[in-house]
């Protein structure tokens, strides 16, 4: 009989390895196999590692610091929030009314424009920052990110406005420009701080006060498109990440309507899909002073996460239709409502090894 | 031929040999570790693998040490290595460990991961042959809190 025709039993190293890099969902599910693998995922070690994070800053005006907030555990139903070891700022960030994060795959990128437009990544993973500095020392737009920073600067020329577009290589460590021209139609007064990078793709939000658009860089061949948001859609719209789809979040009555940026198969084209919606936290929570409250995330397990205010976060089980309202950890300075939440992701997804 | 090509001989646990350049089997740490002590004398013993799973090893291997090869072209031969029935993957994750080849265990488990990622909690059983300890009650329960998980 062939020896392989019944499996041995892996040692429970390979096994635990091989746990460790499944999403939450297949785990949730696999915790009814066996009572050893139930343990495992279980393990409050091994939670550790399904965190999501989401950074808020946390400026605290005298020690002029900043405190980086974590969510725990997404496998669990419940959250809370708790605040992870701060990264090694650089001094420069203490003007944080210029600073702007953005993160993508693990990355954490920070952006101040003073002293010196100095840039830091930081890779949660291991601990790790980076910083470096822009060539073109008037700047007027950093924005996009993904392993690659990418850095759009404005001039004018008699009046008009023109672009210059470079390309930040985190690997490499260096910079070049790119040659394919930035779309930003004059009227597009500026960028907003929207962002979500997805397969390949850097999209932001801009607007001019009235008309909100797209612009999404393509990596691949390094290219910009434009997709207009049709007035049609709702109010306020925000750019979220929703599972593996760029989405935008607007706002009618008590509903968030939610709209996925998908490419047309025929004409290449990206056009908006209704997908979804979901309540505003303001419709759940009935409290007329509330403002609108900050989305963070959808979990793993479907659940939306919510900051109230400057204290406290909403979980609201879409399934059940239930919230539950949690405090974080008293030790969190307060805040300033200078950002929202950030970047947020799981700590599943923190593997670049990168120094 | 270069005169310092020193080559081993490795013996599965089905008392096959295989006859390798040295410079190829120590991307096995164990084996390189027994060069290193000096520990080795004629045959080299490998009483966890049988010769099948040594043989798929050892192709991996000379493929990896191939001068010249592409990034392109390893990327090819690692998707195909990697599509074998799962007793087979099985068999090369376990030969992986032993012989401590952690480039060639990372891949291998990062197979399973993507094959096992949509399965039942059965079907996980079967694949590893793991026996449900569960009363039935304890696994209901189980199931009730993690419900989402089986949309």
């Amino acid at each position: 009989m062939d020896s392989r025709s019944k499996i041995r039993n892996f040692p429970e190293d390979i096994v635990y390895s091989i746990l460790l890099e499944l999403p939450v969902k297949s785990l949730s599910r696999f915790k009814s196999c066996c009572k050893s693998w139930h343990c495992c995922i279980d393990d409050p070690d091994f939670i550790n590692r399904q965190k999501i994070i989401f950074v808020n800053l946390y400026p605290q005006r005298r020690a002029r610091q900043f405190k980086i907030v974590s969510t725990e555990a997404s496998i669990r139903a419940d959250s809370k929030v708790v605040c992870l070891n701060e990264p090694n700022i650089p001094g420069f960030f203490s003007d944080y009314f210029y600073l702007r994060v953005f993160s993508c795959s693990g990355l954490v990128f920070m952006t101040a424009q003073y002293p010196g437009n100095s840039m830091t990544l930081w890779n949660p993973a291991v601990g790790n920052t980076n910083s470096f500095q822009i060539l073109f020392s008037r700047v007027k737009r950093k924005i996009l990110f993904w392993y690659l920073v990418i850095c759009v600067h404005q001039y004018l020329i008699n009046m008009h406005p023109r672009y210059i577009v470079e390309v930040y290589s985190v690997k490499n460590q260096c910079w070049r420009i790119i040659h394919n021209i930035f779309p930003v139609p004059n009227d597009l007064s500026y960028l907003y701080n929207g962002q979500v990078s997805l397969n390949g793709v850097i999209h932001r939000m801009s607007h001019n006060g009235e008309e909100y658009k797209i612009i999404s860089f393509h990596l691949a061949d390094e290219k910009f498109t434009v997709t207009p948001m049709p007035s049609t859609c709702g109010k306020h719209p925000e750019l979220h990440a929703w599972e593996d789809r760029v989405c935008v979040f607007t706002t009618v009555d008590k509903e968030i309507l939610v709209w996925s940026l998908e490419k047309d198969r025929k004409t290449a084209l990206l056009t908006w899909n209704y997908i979804d919606k979901l309540p505003t936290l303001f419709s759940l929570i009935e409290t007329p002073s509330l403002p609108v409250g900050n989305f963070i995330c959808i979990k793993e397990n479907g659940n939306i996460l919510w900051r109230r205010h400057e204290d406290s976060f909403i979980e609201y089980d879409l399934l059940k239709n239930e919230y539950t309202e949690f405090m974080p950890p008293t030790q969190v300075p307060n805040f300033i409502s200078v950002n929202k939440a950030l970047y947020v992701e799981s700590l599943v997804s923190l593997k670049i090894s990168w120094d | 031929m270069s005169s310092s090509t020193k080559f081993l001989t490795l013996k599965t646990c089905d008392d096959k040999k295989f006859v390798l350049d040295e410079a190829i089997a120590v991307r096995s740490q164990t084996i390189k570790n027994m060069v290193e002590d000096d520990c080795v004398s004629n045959v080299i013993p490998l009483p966890n693998v049988d010769s099948k799973t040594m043989t798929k090893v050892i192709e991996y291997w000379k493929k990896h040490s191939e001068e010249g090869i592409s990034k392109d072209m390893l990327m090819d031969f690692d998707k195909a290595f990697v599509k074998v029935h799962h007793s087979i993957l099985h068999a090369l994750i376990l030969a992986a460990n032993f012989l401590n080849d952690k480039e060639m265990l990372d891949m291998m488990c990062q197979e399973v991961v993507d094959r096992i990622k949509g399965k039942t909690p059965e079907e996980i059983r079967k694949e590893f042959d793991i026996k449900n300890d569960f009363t039935p009650e304890e696994e209901e329960e189980i199931r009730k809190e993690n419900a989402w998980a089986f949309e």
